[in-house]
Formats: structure tokens, C-alpha cells, sequence
């Protein structure tokens, strides 16, 4: 949803407080008046930002996420490794986030993107890919995919999938979760607000990176029937289950030869190419514990992960991949290609 | 006779690119032609059931066509059609399963859903006490165990970048590598043995369009294997590929090891004593009849102790680089063919005295026309 925004430039005000190792997402300082309104009524008109007279949820002067996070007037922009306007934008074409960005599958491209109501993006596939209602249960999902995906709530990835009060009410208090280790134990100390999982919060949301500047995702060396629900990959097989589960990816021992690409195995394990995996930001691994990164983060652990390879939001490549997948030709030696993407793990298939 | 239907539901016809190149040369092309990480596109899969190594189909769904074409040609990438549902036109060197459907004797029974009618094990071998047993494996090739892996072992990326015959680092020749390998390893995971696979020089098309000047080179050897070890077979010939199944066909076959599938006679030639069996992996003497057989014949293709002999149009002339032997597939298709007993030719077309050059047989033994 675009926003008509004639205050936004107030939002600028706002400052995250910048602490390595504790959660980012949420806001500890600022004025609240660049969110909220108490009455929704200044000098005679709405307070919402996109000019509604309809007042919001939570006194906030937007009614959806989109209302701050896509409203196509900020820009993610950043000085001193911070966002300078502070409210990370999902959906620009460029300056994109760690999560990619929305924009192409709002632009109508179906499958660069994940297909959010919120965004007023429509879909005509429903279900998602690889859905194991199982699994969904299992994570306190519909056991059958009914809808459209939402950002948070029951139908959402961010936020508490039981909370009441729609998607508002799924992140309830979570902005406010401040200076808080990220734990999982509440959607505020949780990895991005997404509810349960753990890792490590680049301060401006990857927006400039580096081998030492980049988010830190959880990723675990799982054993054949154990589910560690922590991993940013576990968050994906809540409606991807056929994806990550044990009898999705393997036909059998959790090794060799796999059926799907895998997910949560540690490549420093293995015997052959991937063992010798070096960090890339364009196809990051995961670690078990996350935290500020350095040059030596991933030397013992190196965990092959779902946002290795694709973007959550979404990307301008199709299937929401992190590089073309088109260009991956086994043997190039193309300079741009080998030793990139699907190459950074599969480090013989290239030409080099 | 085995109907067409039996085997029409394994065939997919693929959009591939997917290219051996070169000689010895690892496979180049777009990943997306091959692979499928998570077996879902659309929301429909790509294969009914996942396939292992994340592949869009088995081997039977890539190298198969219901076209004529023995290769499937998208720009510059190639893959081998190893079985067709109609005709082949110009069937590679290995063959061309397609005359299985027609009958059992025209090739080897790879499908689970398709073992042979009339032979219980592999001719020259025994049934080593059914299934359960080695018999998955060396007895027949229409089992699970089996099929295409019962000869290949694939290894479509190794390349070792060096041109020439194939090796390990290559996979070996045609994927034909030692199949136990994989069999031979401890409960930690330790290598307990590990045995070579065959060599030889591939031709680059397969020899789809073979001659003299373009042709396989098959690797054979002079050095009797089989007498007193199991696992003797270390000369990367292809005869002792084919051995491991038919091994009273060649040498001396497991004579005197005490094994249950001790068999005697193998194809006896030593110490003055008369051939029991056609020679295989002997060397085509440099006389005789056999001494005519000067120009390279695709038809009846000899193999050489030395790959270093490279692709030679004149015997005479390789002979100052390496022995040529006569071996297994001097005389058959390794896949099937239009001729029973997967013969390269049909044997009824060779009668004595009368010269034909449709006649295999006639290649060496020029005398005999």
C-alpha cells in the first residue's frame, strides 16, 4: 500500500539506539509523536499519514505495516552505520535490505517475491510451495493454508501466529522491546520479530556490508528427527515444510545424496566441496550462536540455510534468489559467475 | 516379447542442456537443466517423487527420447540418448536399449520392470544363491540395486582437466567406474578398499557418426586377471568390467578360489592348450589372418593395452604404441542392438568363403571369407 505521506520527514527524528548483540528492530528513543496520535485530530485533520480519516490501531498514525515500512516516500539511507531515516523500507528498488525487497513482486512479478496483502500485491497461487501442515501446526499455523500471506499474525512471518488483534496484534509491544538481548523468548527479543527465532541484527539492516558488517543468521548442524525451532531456516518451514524437514530433504540418512537442496546442515561437516565454503554476503552461511561477526565467525561453522540462497522479502531475480539462478553454468569461467552464488558452496561445478 | 508399454512410463522427454564435451570433460550447461532444489515449481513438481542429488529426473528420464536422435542438441550443449522409443537413427557406440523392448536377446535388461525371460543370472556367471545376494548386483542388472548403476557410476562435474583417456579424475571412462567402491566402506566411514575403474579415450559424439579417424578407444590388457583373486581386475580394461558378471566368458575365471561361484574352463588358450571361448582382452596377433586387420573397422573395434596409442586409423601403425586386444565389446553392444545377442553384426549375414563386409566376424579373421 502507497502511502501519502505529509509528515514523514517528522520520522527522521527518531533514533535507534545502536547496541551490538541486542535487538535493532526496536525503537528506544524518538518522539512518539512520529508514530502515534492520541486522538487522531491535529487542528481539525487526521493525523494518519496517508490521510485517512480512519483512525489506526495502537494510536499509530498508519494502518498497516506498510504504513511505515513501504510507504514510498523514505528511503533507506545511512550514516555511521545507521538508517538515517531509521524506518527500514521494504519495498524500494534500490537501497534494499537484508531482506530483499517487495518492490519487484509489486511491480507484478509473481514469483521475485513473497505475495503480501498488506502491499495490495495479489496472487493467484495460494498455498505455498512445499506446504506440510504438519509442520504448520507444529508452529501454530493453520494445518491447511487458507488466504493470502499477510506480514505478521496467523498468516504472517513476523509477529506471534496465535496473538488476537490481527496483525497489530501479533508485534503488540514489540517495537518498544528495547536493548534487549536477542533471545526469542518474546517477538520484541526475537530476531527481527520473528517470533522465536535468534540471530545476530546488523544495525542498519545490511544496507552497507561487508565480510564483518552483515547480519548473523542461526543455523544448527541438526541430527535426523531433533528440530531445533530457533533457526531462521525453521521460521521458512513453517509454510515450507516439505523444504526443511528431515523426510523432505533426504531420502533416508540425513546425508548424501539429498532429494531438496539442504537446509540446516553443517557444511563444515562434510566431506566434499561445500566443507570449504567461505563466508559471502551474497550467499551467507548460518552459525549456532549468533553474534557480532568477525573474520573468524564462520572458520568452524558454516550452516547451508534457506536465506542462503534466497531473499525473504523478495529480489529482482525469480524465486526470490539472491543471484540469477540463469547464470549458474556449470564449468564457466566467466569472471561475474565463477565462484559466485550457487558456487560460493559448490566450489568444483564452476570453471575455476 | 517385452511390449513398449512396460517401459514407455519411464521416459520423460527433457529440455536439457547438459554437455560432455570433450573428451573426458565434465558437464557444462545451466544448472536449472539438471537439478531442482526443491522439487517445486508452480506448485507442481518437477518429478513425481524427489530424485537423489536434487535431479529433475533419473537416469532412464535424461538419456532417454522419444525422438530418433541418439543426441539431444540445445545450442552447444549435448546429452547422450542411450534409449529410444522409436528407431534410433544413428545409435552411439554403447547401443541402444530401444531393441530390448523388442526382445531380450538384443540387449541388457535394465529395468526393474523388465528382467529377462529366459536367463535366470547373467550368461558366464551364476545366480550366486538369488536374490539377497551378490546376485543383485552381478547376477542380474533388472533389479533395485542395479540398472544403469550396475555398470556407471556417475559423476557428470569431475574433470581433471587433463585431456587424453579418461580417469578417476574424470569419473573413468563413460562413468564406468568400480561400483563397489561405494560398498566398500567401514562403519566410520573409512575407505577399505577402493579398486580402479576403466579407462579409455572418448569420442566426442559418442560415435555417433564413427570411422576410422573418429572413434572410442577402448582400453584392453594382456595380463590374465581372475586366476586365484576376486579382486584382481586392475587393468582398467573393459573387459573386466563386463567380467564381473560374465566372468567364465574371460581369462581364467575364478578357478581354484574356493568361492561359490567357482566355475571352471573361463576361456582356456594357455600353456599351447585350444580356446574354450572366444578370447577376450588377448592380443590380436600381428599375423595371420589377424595381421590383415590393418585399417581401424568401428564394426569390429580392437582395444589397446596403452592409451597412449591415441585414436589411430592404421593397427600397423599403433602397434609401435601399444598391443591391440580383442575384448568384449570388439564383437557386442554394451546397450543393446538390432542383432541377437547384442552382437555389433548380425552373425547369421557371416557365412565362410563369402565376403561381406556387413560381417564383423570377417574384420579379424580375414582369412575366413
Amino acid at each position: 500500500m502507497k502511502a501519502k505521506v505529509s509528515t514523514v520527514l517528522s520520522l527522521m527524528s527518531l533514533l535507534l539506539l545502536l547496541i551490538a548483540g541486542n535487538a535493532f528492530a526496536g525503537i528506544a528513543s524518538g518522539s512518539c509523536v512520529d508514530c502515534h496520535t492520541m486522538h487522531n485530530s491535529q487542528s481539525g485533520a487526521s493525523m494518519q499519514y496517508d490521510g485517512s480519516a480512519t483512525p489506526s490501531a495502537a494510536l499509530l498514525r498508519a494502518g498497516t505495516c506498510g504504513g511505515c515500512h513501504a510507504d514510498g516516500v523514505q528511503v533507506n539511507a545511512t550514516t555511521a552505520n545507521k538508517l538515517t531515516n531509521l524506518v527500514p523500507q521494504v519495498n524500494p528498488e534500490t537501497n534494499t535490505l537484508a531482506g530483499g525487497s517487495f518492490f519487484w513482486v509489486e511491480s507484478g512479478t509473481d514469483i521475485q517475491g513473497h505475495s503480501v496483502a498488506d502491499l495490495g500485491i495479489t496472487d493467484t497461487s495460494t498455498t505455498p510451495p512445499g506446504f506440510n501442515g504438519t509442520r504448520a501446526t507444529e508452529a501454530g499455523l493453520a494445518s491447511t493454508w487458507t488466504g493470502q500471506l499477510t506480514c505478521a499474525g496467523a498468516m504472517g512471518c513476523h509477529g506471534d501466529h496465535a496473538a488476537s488483534g490481527g496483525q497489530f496484534g501479533a508485534i503488540r509491544g514489540a517495537h518498544h522491546e528495547v536493548n534487549l538481548a536477542v533471545t526469542g523468548a518474546s517477538v520484541g527479543t526475537s530476531y527481527r520479530f520473528l517470533n522465536g527465532i535468534v540471530g545476530y541484527e546488523d544495525p542498519d539492516y545490511e544496507l552497507s556490508t561487508s565480510d564483518t558488517d552483515h547480519n548473523v543468521y542461526k543455523g544448527v548442524a541438526r541430527t535426523a528427527g531433533v528440530t531445533d525451532t530457533t533457526t531462521i531456516s525453521y521460521l521458512c518451514s513453517e509454510c515450507h515444510g516439505d523444504f526443511h524437514t528431515d523426510a523432505g530433504i533426504a531420502d533416508g540418512a540425513l546425508s548424501s545424496p539429498w532429494i531438496r537442496h539442504p537446509t540446516d546442515i553443517q557444511m563444515r561437516s562434510l566431506t566434499t566441496e561445500a566443507k570449504d565454503y567461505a563466508y559471502t554476503v551474497e550467499a551467507p552461511a548460518a552459525v549456532a550462536s549468533p553474534a557480532a561477526p568477525t573474520a573468524t565467525t564462520y572458520d568452524t561453522d558454516a550452516v547451508v540455510t534457506c536465506v542462503s540462497c534466497h531473499r525473504a522479502h523478495g529480489s529482482s531475480n525469480d524465486y526470490l534468489l539472491r543471484w540469477t539462478y540463469s547464470t549458474m553454468v556449470a564449468g564457466t569461467t566467466d569472471a561475474g559467475v565463477a565462484g559466485t552464488g550457487c558456487f560460493a558452496c559448490h566450489l568444483t561445478k564452476d570453471g575455476i | 516379447m517385452n511390449t513398449v508399454n512396460r517401459v514407455s512410463l519411464f521416459i520423460m522427454l527433457l529440455s536439457l542442456v547438459f554437455s560432455v564435451g570433450i573428451a573426458a570433460a565434465a558437464v557444462t550447461g545451466d544448472c536449472v537443466n539438471c537439478h531442482t532444489m526443491h522439487n517445486s515449481q508452480d506448485g507442481v513438481a518437477i518429478s513425481g517423487t524427489p530424485e537423489a542429488n536434487l535431479l529433475n529426473a533419473d537416469c532412464v528420464g535424461c538419456h532417454s527420447s522419444g525422438t530418433a536422435s541418439s543426441i539431444i542438441n540445445l545450442g552447444t550443449s549435448r546429452v547422450p540418448i542411450v534409449f529410444n522409443t522409436t528407431v534410433p537413427t544413428a545409435p552411439l557406440a554403447g547401443g541402444n536399449f530401444y531393441w530390448v523392448t523388442t526382445g531380450d536377446e538384443f540387449g541388457h535388461n535394465v529395468l526393474v520392470s523388465n528382467p529377462d525371460d529366459n536367463l535366470p543370472a547373467a550368461p558366464g556367471g551364476t545366480n550366486f544363491g538369488g536374490s539377497g545376494t551378490c546376485y543383485d548386483c552381478h547376477g542380474s542388472l533388472a533389479t533395485e540395486k542395479s540398472g544403469c548403476l550396475g555398470c556407471h557410476v556417475p559423476a557428470h562435474h569431475y574433470d581433471d582437466g587433463v585431456a587424453g583417456a579418461a580417469t578417476a579424475g574424470d569419473g573413468w571412462y563413460r562413468f564406468l567406474g568400480y561400483a563397489m567402491n561405494t560398498l566398500l566402506v567401514g562403519t566410520n566411514g573409512e575407505v577399505i578398499a577402493s579398486y580402479p575403474g576403466v579407462t579409455g579415450i572418448e569420442d566426442p559424439d559418442w560415435e555417433e557418426t564413427p570411422s576410422e579417424t573418429a572413434h572410442n578407444v577402448y582400453k584392453g590388457t594382456t595380463v590374465r586377471y581372475g586366476a586365484s583373486s576376486f579382486n584382481g581386475y586392475d587393468n582398467n580394461s573393459i573387459g573386466e568390467l563386463c567380467a564381473g558378471c560374465h566372468a567364465d566368458f574371460h581369462h581364467d575365471s575364478f578357478t581354484n578360489t574356493g568361492l561359490p561361484h567357482e566355475v571352471a574352463g573361463g576361456i582356456g588358450g594357455l600353456d599351447g592348450n585350444p580356446w574354450l571361448r572366444h578370447p577376450s582382452d588377448v592380443e590380436l596377433p600381428p599375423d595371420g589372418e589377424y595381421g590383415a586387420y590393418d585399417t581401424y573397422n568401428p564394426l569390429a573395434p580392437v582395444a589397446f593395452d596403452d592409451m597412449a596409442v591415441g585414436v589411430q586409423s592404421s593397427i600397423t601403425a599403433a602397434r609401435a604404441l601399444a598391443t591391440p586386444v580383442v575384448t568384449c565389446i570388439s564383437c557386442h553392444r554394451a546397450h543393446g542392438s538390432p542383432n541377437a545377442d547384442m552382437l555389433r553384426w548380425d552373425y547369421a549375414s557371416c557365412t565362410t568363403g563369402s565376403a561381406n563386409s556387413a560381417c564383423g566376424c570377417f574384420v579379424c579373421h580375414t582369412g575366413k571369407d
